[in-house]
């Protein structure tokens, strides 16, 4: 059964011993950013509860919740020890159920407590600083509604990161390639406020999608009911005329003031570097809607990789480029693109001809996702598990050729947050052929491969089942 | 109150803990945020990241994002 709350996720993963509580007092910084620092890089990382928060009162803070292979699996509602690649070829499969469309209730738990006047965002949740620099405390793993003016059909969920300003104004952030981006330039050509809803503390299935790249017409809320295998719980606004999460915490309802900009950031980004501090947009804030307290705050830390941010960025980022690829070239495997919310990327694929992994590694360039975020691309054959590390350095130590099978593109869209960009938005991209090259190119004059025991799955089996029992 | 981070006099306290065990403060000009129970490199300008600090060459240089567009002249602006 899918999860309609974050509660009932942090119970899921309790009974499956992937959470971790903290009773103990923790001081908002430094404990609680380097504890989820450390869950994220434990193996199988748990999720962190930290049920004592100097000076929070009752409030608590859930960290790491989407971190590690396990916890992603459990979201999925899939066995905990269910690999990734296993993982991404189900996710596919969902993805496929698109769409289900989401069901309104009339009535859910955010809606117990109504806050439409002395609105404090510092009091209604444990704030802390992700990161020493950041330039005050963010909600990194909020996801964030609004609607656009002209066509208001299309509604977008994303998750953007907001920084708490005052109590009742925050500002957020937005890319170019986001959809809110484009409901606000719309509304500002207009001179119109954009009103946004923002949802903190969600059920896993909702972060998962709202930081997943889908085009802009599709329905986050109807792709939650695809992944979950049934319809995503949505709430109205108290104002406007948005769909918030039923399962949600807390929402904060407010506009984003149009044609003004104000100081924000910096912030420790996915990339392992801070961004740079920019003028960008602020919301007002004129409504708060949550649970009773005790509240739960759940929040992302991100910073140097491998954190949280890597896993919520994981799998579902591959999978829309796979299914936008696969429409032309039913060769492709899979598609890992975990690094760096997929600045590295790994394609696995039958070889049509000679060179076809240059026409892969090309195509991914044009996908909504890879005209920005891919900067390195490594395309593999198909007996090569492109989550597995270990067989994607032997295929390229083994079937790369680097003076016929380096693909080299300068000045090529790159990501804004790419620190080594020497102008912002551009980078060079690169594409590495690990393939065997077939007809017509030369094929391989190093002899004769040798192949994988066939009995070895049999073995494997036995030798697992045998440590457990021992 | 002085900002540790753009040195402004613009700074004051928003939020104290139930139990009193430290204090927010914002910035009116940077908005930086801080809480009285973070280190001295947060806590005072003399301390704080050299790299971060905002000087008022860098608050000119900053960029808008994202940038704010022509209003549409088919509909006459509302305010």
């Amino acid at each position: 059964m899918p999860f309609d709350s974050l509660r009932e996720f942090l119970s899921k993963l309790e009974a499956e011993g992937q959470l971790l509580r903290i009773p103990e007092e923790v001081r908002p910084e430094p404990d609680i950013r380097a504890a989820a620092f450390a869950a994220a890089r434990s193996p199988s990382g748990p999720a962190l509860l930290f049920e004592n928060i100097q000076g929070y009162g009752d409030g608590k803070v859930a960290m790491n919740v989407h971190g590690s292979e396990e916890n992603h699996a459990l979201l999925l509602d899939l066995p905990r020890e269910t690999r990734f690649k296993a993982q991404f070829h189900e996710l596919v499969r969902r993805f496929e159920r698109y769409p289900i469309p989401a069901v309104r209730v009339s009535d859910a738990p955010v809606k117990e407590v109504i806050i439409d006047k002395n609105l404090n965002l510092y009091r209604e949740l444990p704030l802390f600083r992700v990161n020493p620099w950041d330039g005050g405390f963010f909600l990194s793993k909020a996801c964030t509604v609004s609607r656009d003016p002209e066509n208001p059909e299309n509604q977008n969920l994303g998750m953007y990161r907001i920084q708490v300003k005052d109590h009742d104004r925050i500002g957020i952030s937005t890319g170019p390639q986001h959809d809110i981006a484009v409901h606000l330039r719309k509304a500002e050509e207009m001179n119109m406020p954009l009103r946004v809803a923002i949802a903190v503390s969600n059920e896993p299935v909702t972060s998962l999608v709202a930081s997943t790249p889908l085009r802009y017409h599709e329905d986050e809320y109807s792709m939650i009911g695809a992944i979950r295998g049934e319809p995503a719980k949505i709430i109205s606004s108290e104002r406007g005329n948005l769909d918030v999460p039923a399962g949600a915490e807390l929402v904060i309802e407010g506009e984003i003031l149009q044609r003004q900009r104000f100081v924000e950031g910096p912030f420790a980004e996915f990339t392992g570097y801070y961004s740079g501090c920019c003028v960008q947009t602020d919301v007002q804030v004129d409504m708060i809607t949550r649970r009773r307290n005790p509240i739960i705050f759940e929040n992302l830390y991100t910073g140097r990789p491998w954190t949280e941010s890597d896993y919520i960025l994981a799998l579902s980022t591959g999978v829309a480029p796979y299914q936008q690829m696969k429409t032309d070239f039913p060769e492709i495997e899979a598609i890992n693109a975990m690094y760096t919310h997929g600045y590295g990327t790994i394609i696995s694929a039958r070889m049509r001809f000679g060179g076809f992994a240059k026409t892969l590694g090309m195509r991914l360039l044009s996908t909504p996702h890879g005209i920005v975020y891919p900067k390195f691309i490594i395309v593999v054959d198909e007996d090569i598990d492109p989550f597995n590390l270990q067989e994607v350095m032997w295929a390229i130590s083994v079937r790369f050729r680097p003076e016929r099978d380096l693909v080299v593109i300068p000045n090529a869209p790159g990501s804004p947050l790419d620190p080594t960009s020497s102008v912002r938005g551009i980078t060079t991209k690169l594409i590495i052929d690990a393939t065997k090259p077939v007809f017509p190119d030369i094929s391989l004059s190093g002899g004769v491969q040798v192949d994988v025991p066939p009995e070895t799955t049999f073995w494997l089996d036995q030798i697992a089942k045998r440590r457990r029992n021992r | 109150m002085i900002c540790p981070r753009c040195d402004s006099n613009d700074a004051r306290q928003v939020f104290e803990a139930g139990d009193g065990s430290w204090k927010i403060y914002r910035c009116l000009r940077c908005n930086f945020n801080w809480r009285s129970s973070e280190p001295d490199e947060i806590r005072d300008g003399r301390l704080y990241n050299p790299l971060f600090k905002l000087t008022d060459k860098r608050f000119q240089e900053m960029v808008a994002k994202p940038p704010i567009p022509p209003l549409r002249k088919d509909r006459p602006p509302t305010c």
